[in-house]
């Protein structure tokens, strides 16, 4: 019992590494996979909401403190080496919890906007929404 | 007769399978001594104990002030207890309050003295590992590579015997105790975490960014590049200089420390890659971090090195006892060439010379002579390994050879040699024998091969 348990530590372990290494290099999530410093994100956020016939409203960001808010208020240029993934999972976090705790009568989806650029390139644009695919253009109940 | 004969002619050729599963075992659970868990152990409790009274940052230095403890969060950088940024599949993690952070960092700082001085170890390292898995499962705010690096060794150290030596547990349970040989599985997945950190951030470093030295230019106009040795290093290298070597350096550290040949070399480069790392940029403790990692691939196989010295001579045996206790990692074993058993080991080599000269004989069955052996042992030596790198600058053998010889020619004179000193290194006047590095030190001196 005692050596299989051993062995599959081993192989626990090995796959774990491959399995975190792996997925930083494809979702560019540079902090459980070893992907340090591979470049730098220059990046501002917005925040709206998507009403049920198909528009969106503008959200001022709401329960960020300290070093939270450094990474997520929004109109502000903010930076980070941990990869356009970690700010990806950052954005889906926020988008959740604003979703679950905020959402306004007639709200549909909550969007994360974030307006981006990795080393100084140019500009680029991610949309981090939850739910990811809402019913939108009817009329709400 | 006939079932002999055909046992001898049938003699068990392992299959394949059979082969792969014993290298596969006596690679992960060999058992070896214990002493380089153990100094992880000391150097990875030094590097808590930098984190949790903020001495750490080179980059700094002019600046440095202990904080005790240091806190990680204060009323203005505390997260939105509403919103703590949570993990994915992990949102029902509490977080932690401001409050309740503090207490970790108080409880994390005394368990770092415990853990280093090596009191209670057994207990100490599995709490250390849960605070920091739980501070770092509540929020990904907490993330940090120094410890992400930090939890992984914990939890693999909380399953080890890392308190066997150099500790408190090992001095209260007296000299007489057992101190039986481990399992190298901890050393084995700590190699395997150190040589993942280096392969993965290499592979996530082979862009355009960093060939151009672009990065490092942004870091420096980002003011993340910082300290008095900012004008130093990128006056010296340039920025490409710098993006470049520390590529080569982590492309090179992900294999080199797997090869023997190379280890030593790869060791030095990463050292100097992580000051330099620590001299520019604020990354906490991670540079210690992966520098007291590296004794992980040193030696588990200890006691694989033969020194021969003379036991009939004081000055030979103070030397020895000075040798040993430098030898951390117990990775020499001291033999009096005069005992007859281990003469009758080493027939090839001329007794005449074994007077004249200390004999080094390395794992790869070279023998080392005089000066040059004395340069084998300092460089495996922890504490010797950098000024004995400068014993292989040009023109330094020659001196050695000349204050060797010097030295050599009057040791009869300091009482070796004489009626009445005669002692074996292995009985009176050596400090004990180890048992478990009997098996190492005969397989050295079966590799043998004199040039």
């Amino acid at each position: 019992m005692k050596s299989v348990l051993r062995q599959l530590a081993v192989v626990a372990f090995l796959g774990l590494f491959a399995f975190l290494g792996a997925d930083t290099l494809a979702k560019e999530d540079a902090r459980l996979g070893w992907g340090m410093f591979a470049y730098q994100i220059r990046y501002q956020l917005r925040y709206e909401w998507l009403l049920a016939d198909g528009s969106t409203r503008p959200q001022r960001p709401m329960d960020l403190a300290g070093k939270v808010k450094g990474y997520l208020d929004s109109g502000v240029k903010q930076r980070t080496r941990y990869g356009k993934g970690a700010l990806q999972r950052w954005l889906e976090s926020y988008a959740r919890h604003m979703y679950d705790t905020r959402r306004p009568k007639g709200a549909v989806a909550f969007r994360a906007i974030a307006d981006y650029a990795i080393n100084e390139g140019e500009p680029l644009c991610m949309v981090v929404q939850h739910p990811e695919a809402p019913v939108v253009g009817v009329a709400a109940r | 007769m006939r079932s002999t004969e055909l046992a001898s002619t049938t003699a068990p050729e392992p299959a394949l399978g059979e082969r792969a599963l014993w290298l596969w075992n006596r690679f992960w659970f060999e058992r070896v001594p214990s002493h380089s868990l153990s100094l992880l152990r000391l150097f990875l409790g030094i590097t808590l104990l930098m984190r949790q009274t903020a001495l750490y940052g080179l980059y700094r230095i002019h600046d440095l002030r202990a904080e005790l403890p240091r806190y990680e969060y204060s009323a203005d950088s505390m997260p939105d207890p509403h919103f703590a940024m949570p993990w994915r599949f992990l949102e029902w993690v509490p977080a932690p309050s401001l409050w309740t952070y503090r207490r970790i960092d108080e409880v994390v700082l005394v368990l770092a003295l415990m853990f280093t001085a090596g009191w209670l170890t057994r207990v100490v390292t599995p709490l250390i590992a849960v605070l920091f898995a739980y501070v770092l499962a509540a929020s990904q705010a907490n993330y940090y590579h120094h410890f992400w690096v930090f939890t992984i060794a914990f939890t693999v150290l909380a399953f080890s015997h890392c308190g066997d030596h150099y500790s408190l547990d090992s001095y209260l349970r007296g000299p007489q105790a057992a101190r039986p040989e481990r399992s190298i599985l901890p050393l084995r997945l700590l190699q395997v975490l150190v040589s993942t950190i280096y392969s993965f951030t290499f592979l996530a470093k082979l862009n355009h960014g960093w060939l151009s030295g672009d990065i490092i230019r942004i870091f420096d106009d980002s003011d993340s590049i910082v300290g008095p040795f900012r004008s130093l290093m990128l006056g010296t290298l340039g920025a490409q200089g710098l993006s470049l070597l520390t590529l080569a350096g982590e492309g090179f550290l992900a294999f080199a420390l797997w090869v023997p040949r190379l280890r030593r070399t790869a060791i030095g480069v990463g050292i100097v890659l992580h000051l330099g790392i620590d001299m520019l940029m604020m990354v906490r403790t991670f540079s210690f971090q992966m520098m007291a990692l590296y004794i992980v691939f040193v030696a588990p196989a200890s006691g694989g090195a033969v020194a021969l010295v003379d036991g009939r001579c004081a000055l030979c045996r103070r030397m020895q006892r000075l040798g040993m206790l430098f030898d951390w990692l117990r990775r020499v074993t001291w033999r009096d060439f005069r005992d007859p058993s281990v003469r009758a080991r080493i027939p090839d080599l001329p007794p005449e010379r074994l007077e004249r000269e200390m004999a080094v004989v390395t794992p790869d069955g070279r023998v080392h002579w005089g000066f040059f052996a004395w340069r084998e042992l300092a460089i495996r030596f922890p504490l010797t390994l950098f000024p004995g790198s400068l014993l292989f600058l040009p023109g330094v053998a020659w001196l050695g050879r000349k204050l060797y010889a010097r030295i050599a020619r009057k040791r009869y004179d300091s009482g070796c040699g004489q009626a009445g000193a005669a002692c074996s290194l292995s009985t009176a006047c050596g400090l004990g024998r180890s048992e478990e590095s009997d098996r190492a030190w005969q397989e050295t001196l079966r590799a043998l091969h004199v040039h």
